[in-house]
C-alpha cells in the first residue's frame, strides 16, 4: 500500500509539471509584456527592466519556465497586482472557506444521495422511484448559478429565513470553541451556499446509486443470499451496496474536485470569501499572478484527491490489492 | 416467377417473430420534442416573436409579463421573450462548435493514442492526465482571462477543456478494437493505418462518442451561460441567455421574471439534450438501459 502510495505520489510529478507549464503559458499567451501583465501599469522604466531580469523574462522561454518552476518549488507564487500580497497569503486565507463550502456540499451530496438512490432502487417503478429520478435529472440539468438566484430569491429576499451574502464564523471553529450563537450564525450562512454546490452532485449520486445497486441486485450472488432466506434489509446492506460503493466512491472523489470548480461560481453568487470568488476577482482585475497560482493549487487539489480516490478503492473493496 | 423468388426472400417464416425495432424511450422522444422546439426558434426566429431583440423601450423597462411582452421585458426594456429566442442562436451555435471540435480533437488523438501505443500513447494520454488536473471551469476561465471574453474565446475555452473526455473514451475502446479480427484483415488486405483507423476503427466505436456528444451539448450550454454570467462569455448587446440571467439576478426583487424565464430556458435545454443523450445511450448501450 504505501508503495502503491508513492508510485502515485511520483506518477502526479509529471502531472503537475504539466499544469505548472499550462499556468506559466497562460502569461505567454498574454498579448503584450508579460512583466507588465505581472506588475500592473504603474511600474514603467528602470523599474520594469530590473523586474524583467529578476524574473528571468529576458532570457529564453525553457529557462523562464524552469526559474518559474524552481520559485514556486520554494513557495514564491509572486504577489498580487490589485490586493498588493503574496498570492501564498492570500490563497492562504481563502482556501478554509472553500474548503469548508466544498466539504459540506459533499457530505450533503453522500448523506442525501445515497439513501435517495436506495430507496429509489427499492421502490423500482414506483412512485417514489419515478418522481425521485425525475428531481434528479432536474438537479443534473440545472445551472448551478440559476439553483443560487431561485434560492436567494426564495428563503433570502421573499421569506427572509436565511442569510443571502458572506460567510459567518469558521464553522470548526465556532464549534470547537463551543460557543452556540457562532455554530447557529456559522450554519445559516453556510446551508444556501452548500446546497447550491451540493444540487449537481447530489442529483447525479442518486441516480448512480441506484443504477448501480439495480445491476447488483441482478447478481448471482444476491439471489444465494435471498435463497438462504436473508431478509432484504441484509441483502441490500451486507452484500449489495457494499459492491455497489466502487462506481460510487469514484463519483465521490471526482465530485470533491467538481466541488472545488463549482465553488467559483457559489462563491460569486454568493460572497462567499473563498479561492473561487478571489479567482474570479483577479481575471476581472487582470491580476495574473493570482490566477497562476490559483490555478496551480486547485489543480494539485484536485490530483491528491483523485490519489486518495484511489487508495479509498482498496477500503471499499478487498479484491482489489495494492501493488 | 421473379416475383415469386423476390417474395420468399423477403417474407417472413410465419413461426419466426418479427424481430423487435429499437426505439428511443418515450423520456427520449420528449428531450428531442423539446429540443426541435429550441433548434426551431434559433433557425426561425419570427416563428416565435416579431419583436425585435435590440429594440429598447425605456419607459416599459422591467415590465412583467403582458400581452404585448409575454415575458416582460429586461433592465432596458428590451422584449425578453425575443432576447431568448435570439439568444438561443449563440448558445446552440456555441455549444455546436465546441463539442464539434472538442470531438475533433479528442477522437483523432485517442485514436492515434490507442492505435499506435507507445510514444504517441504516453505523449498523448499525459497531456489528457494535465488537462483533467483542472476543474474544468477554473481551466476555461483562465483561458478567458488570457485571451479577452467574447464568443471565439468561449469556444477555444470549451474546446480545450472537453477535448480530454474524448480523447479518454477513445483510447480505451481503440485499445480492445485494434487487436480483433477485422483490423488484421483489412491489414492483410493492404490498408494503410489511416483508413484502418478511420474506416474500419471508428464507425466500431462510434457510439460512445454520440452518446457522450450528446450530453456534452448539454453541458457546453449550461457552460456558456455560466462563464456568460461570470461576465467572460458572451458581451452585449449580443443576445446571451447566460447574460441575460446575470442581468435579471440584479433585479431579483423588481423583476424575478427575468432571471426566472431566462434560467428555465437554459435548464429546458440541457434537460432535452440529458433526456436525449440518456435515450441514445440505452438505445446503443442496453448495459445502461434503466431497469
Amino acid at each position: 500500500m504505501l508503495r502503491y502510495l508513492a508510485r502515485r505520489l511520483l506518477l502526479l510529478v509529471p502531472v503537475i509539471l504539466g499544469a505548472a507549464l499550462i499556468a506559466f503559458a497562460l502569461l505567454l499567451l498574454i498579448p503584450g509584456d508579460p512583466a507588465i501583465a505581472l506588475l500592473g501599469q504603474e511600474v514603467s522604466g528602470p523599474e520594469l527592466a530590473r523586474f524583467r531580469h529578476i524574473l528571468g523574462l529576458d532570457r529564453p522561454i525553457p529557462v523562464q519556465f524552469g526559474l518559474y518552476v524552481w520559485r514556486i518549488v520554494q513557495g514564491d507564487f509572486g504577489r498580487s497586482i490589485t490586493l498588493h500580497a503574496p498570492v501564498l497569503r492570500l490563497i492562504r486565507s481563502t482556501l478554509p472557506a472553500t474548503l469548508e463550502l466544498a466539504i459540506a456540499s459533499l457530505l450533503l451530496s453522500i448523506s442525501v444521495g445515497i439513501p435517495l438512490g436506495l430507496l429509489a432502487a427499492r421502490r423500482r417503478g414506483g412512485v417514489l422511484d419515478t418522481g425521485t429520478m425525475l428531481l434528479a435529472q432536474l438537479g443534473v440539468s440545472m445551472p448551478v448559478f440559476w439553483l443560487g438566484v431561485l434560492l436567494i430569491l426564495l428563503f433570502a429576499v421573499k421569506l427572509d429565513w436565511l442569510p443571502s451574502f458572506g460567510r459567518g464564523p469558521a464553522l470548526l471553529g465556532a464549534v470547537a470553541s463551543g460557543n452556540l450563537a457562532n455554530v447557529l450564525d456559522s450554519l445559516q450562512h453556510l446551508i444556501l451556499p452548500a446546497f447550491t454546490l451540493a444540487a449537481f452532485n447530489l442529483a447525479l449520486l442518486t441516480r448512480l446509486t441506484r443504477w448501480a445497486l439495480l445491476e447488483v441486485l441482478e447478481e448471482d450472488y444476491v439471489r444465494t443470499a435471498r435463497a438462504k432466506g436473508q431478509t432484504e434489509r441484509a441483502v441490500i446492506y451486507r452484500h449489495a451496496l457494499r459492491n455497489a460503493l466502487l462506481p460510487i466512491i469514484t463519483i465521490i472523489g471526482l465530485q470533491f474536485g467538481n466541488a472545488l470548480g463549482g465553488a467559483i461560481v457559489t462563491e460569486t453568487i454568493y460572497g462567499w470569501p473563498g479561492m473561487g470568488r478571489l479567482v474570479v476577482q483577479a481575471i476581472g482585475q487582470r491580476d495574473f499572478p493570482v490566477v497562476q497560482g490559483a490555478v496551480l493549487i486547485l489543480a494539485l487539489l484536485f490530483s491528491l484527491v483523485n490519489v486518495a480516490v484511489d487508495l479509498a478503492y482498496g477500503l471499499a473493496d478487498p479484491r482489489i490489492r495494492y501493488e | 416467377m421473379d416475383s415469386l423468388t423476390h417474395a420468399s426472400v423477403t417474407s417472413r417464416p410465419a413461426n419466426r417473430p418479427r424481430a423487435k425495432r429499437r426505439r428511443l424511450t418515450l423520456s427520449a422522444r420528449a428531450g428531442a420534442s423539446l429540443l426541435a422546439v429550441i433548434v426551431l426558434a434559433a433557425v426561425a426566429p419570427v416563428l416565435f416573436t416579431r419583436a425585435n431583440p435590440e429594440q429598447v423601450d425605456i419607459v416599459a423597462r422591467l415590465a412583467p409579463p403582458s400581452r404585448g411582452h409575454p415575458l416582460g421585458t429586461d433592465n432596458i426594456g428590451r422584449d425578453l421573450l425575443a432576447r431568448l429566442v435570439y439568444g438561443s442562436r449563440v448558445s446552440l451555435l456555441v455549444a455546436l462548435i465546441s463539442v464539434g471540435g472538442a470531438v475533433l480533437i479528442g477522437v483523432t488523438l485517442g485514436l492515434l493514442a490507442g492505435y499506435y501505443g507507445r510514444w504517441a500513447e504516453a505523449g498523448i494520454m499525459r497531456g489528457v492526465d494535465v488537462f483533467l488536473a483542472f476543474p474544468a471551469i477554473l481551466l476555461a476561465l483562465a483561458l478567458i482571462a488570457v485571451l479577452g471574453a467574447g464568443v471565439p474565446s468561449v469556444i477555444i475555452a470549451l474546446v480545450l477543456v472537453f477535448w480530454t473526455q474524448y480523447a479518454r473514451v477513445v483510447h480505451g475502446a481503440t485499445l480492445a478494437e485494434r487487436e480483433k479480427d477485422y483490423v488484421e484483415a483489412a491489414r492483410a488486405i493492404g490498408a494503410g493505418d489511416g483508413r484502418i483507423l478511420v474506416r474500419h476503427i471508428l464507425p466500431n466505436i462510434i457510439s460512445p462518442i454520440i452518446i457522450l456528444a450528446t450530453l456534452g451539448m448539454g453541458t457546453a450550454v449550461v457552460a456558456e451561460s455560466t462563464l456568460s454570467f461570470l461576465g467572460m462569455g458572451v458581451q452585449p448587446p449580443t443576445p446571451s441567455w447566460g447574460w441575460t440571467l446575470a442581468f435579471g439576478t440584479r433585479y431579483l426583487r423588481d423583476a424575478p421574471h427575468i432571471a426566472t424565464f431566462s434560467g428555465l430556458v437554459i435548464m429546458a435545454t440541457v434537460l432535452g439534450f440529458n433526456l436525449l443523450g440518456d435515450g441514445i445511450r440505452d438505445l446503443l448501450d442496453p448495459k445502461f438501459r434503466v431497469q
